[in-house]
């Protein structure tokens, strides 16, 4: 199964939500396209919600790395909501637990946007 | 895939339970699939002489010809579909033979009716590629090896089957291996095979009470440790960050971190002195 995306808005944060597998592709990578075509769009306020995404290979955690840089770069920011027990695992053994925010409800994942940005509160999971 | 995708898509469904075959095809249908069905082996290869057919979903316990014997007639035929196996028999022989004998995927009944439809979806959007033959030179559930071409699409369904034979292992143990050994075999065929389909990687999978071990085998010259700054296994401690600067300068895709992963999941990860062989150890108590 490939990689579904519905997107919705809350005011000016992009939330999409990410079904199946985050993995390499040589063809274009939807993640890719969607982080991209919102980065365009000057949107640049993003959450990305894991439930349903069930495997993620390097290559797909590189894609999420390269979008956090490229997103961040531009004064934005790409937090994650709601990983699974085993993203949470190859974030921590990537060390990527300490690059990304994290959290458990979208509601926290929203308002966090509104707070004054901090290099430091990157890596926290807020439940 | 969607409904539109599927449209035009030909699937024959054989197996001799009635009922079965009937609700199977109602699903695939439903889902946009032209469907036919065969109660047993000559009908299915009778069928399969009359018109293509994309897909062919094929029980293995059928009365007289069983599935096996039809899967070794249909793989030879003019116009081979793909075949996905079925079988309330999902003793690791059964999935070993299935798997010699190239079928593209093997699904245990009883099966949740969404599920038939999804395989059906991803053996059908895999690519061409998918499809070459795996040589396999054993097929012991103790000691599986093959030979594959270094293709992206054929890794996936090495995976499965391989996988497959792990099924009774703790889910922890059993998701951890399954990621390395897709992270290995990834790297083998996309950095040793440049996914040329030309050139092969070598698998082995050996079981034992206490441990599994894998081996993957690369066509490639190899590489040097001390020259990996694009890969996350070089950052230092303070920036998880800095592979992905470096692979940005030297244009690689997005990644390097397979190898950090890998060395979190399993127990031992062993290289030869080339670095194109390389070996990895799961401990089970």
């Amino acid at each position: 199964m490939g990689l579904e995306i519905v997107e919705h808005t809350v005011g000016d944060i992009a939330v999409l939500t990410l079904k199946g597998r985050i993995i390499l592709d040589y063809d274009e990578s939807p993640l890719r396209t969607a982080v991209d075509t919102l980065v365009q769009q000057g949107r640049l306020k993003i959450v990305l919600d894991l439930k349903d995404v069930n495997y993620i290979d390097s290559a797909g955690l590189g894609i999420l790395v390269s979008k956090y840089i490229s997103v961040n770069r531009r004064g934005g920011n790409l937090k994650l909501l709601h990983l699974t027990p085993r993203t949470s695992h190859i974030l921590e053994i990537t060390k990527l637990n300490r690059v990304f925010e994290c959290f458990e409800s979208e509601d926290d994942a929203i308002r966090s946007f509104e707070e004054p940005r901090s290099p430091y509160s990157a890596g926290v999971v807020h439940s | 895939m969607s409904a539109t995708a599927s449209t035009g898509r030909h699937v024959l469904v054989v197996d001799d339970d009635r009922a079965l075959r009937h609700a199977i095809s109602a699903l695939l249908q439903d889902a946009g699939y032209n469907t036919d069905q065969a109660g047993d082996g000559p009908e299915a290869l009778d069928k399969l002489r009359e018109r293509p057919v994309d897909l062919m979903l094929l029980d293995i316990g059928l009365p007289g010809m069983n599935g096996l014997d039809v899967l070794t007639e249909a793989r030879g035929g003019a116009r081979p579909p793909r075949i996905v196996m079925m079988t309330a028999d999902d003793t690791p022989e059964m999935l070993l033979r299935s798997f010699r004998g190239q079928a593209h995927s093997f699904v245990r009944k009883p099966f949740a009716p969404k599920r038939i439809v999804e395989v059906v979806n991803d053996v059908l959007a895999a690519s061409d590629a998918a499809s070459l033959p795996i040589e396999v030179l054993s097929a012991r559930p103790e000691w599986l090896e093959i030979v594959a071409p270094c293709s992206l699409a054929v890794a996936e369904r090495v995976q499965e089957f391989v996988m497959q034979l792990d099924a009774t292992l703790p889910d922890d143990i059993r998701e951890s291996v399954a990621q390395a050994f897709r992270e290995l075999l990834s790297n083998a065929i996309e950095w040793g095979g440049r996914l040329d389909p030309n050139r092969h990687v070598r698998i082995s999978c050996v079981r034992s009470k206490r441990m599994l071990m894998y081996r993957i085998a690369d066509p490639g010259e190899g590489f040097d440790i001390n020259q990996l700054a694009h890969a996350a296994i070089s950052n230092p401690e303070h920036d998880p960050l800095g592979h992905d600067r470096v692979r940005q300068e030297l244009g690689l895709r997005p990644g390097g971190l397979g190898l950090v992963m890998t060395r979190a999941l399993v127990d031992e990860l062993i290289y030869n002195e080339k670095r194109n062989e390389v070996v990895l150890v799961k401990y089970l108590d």
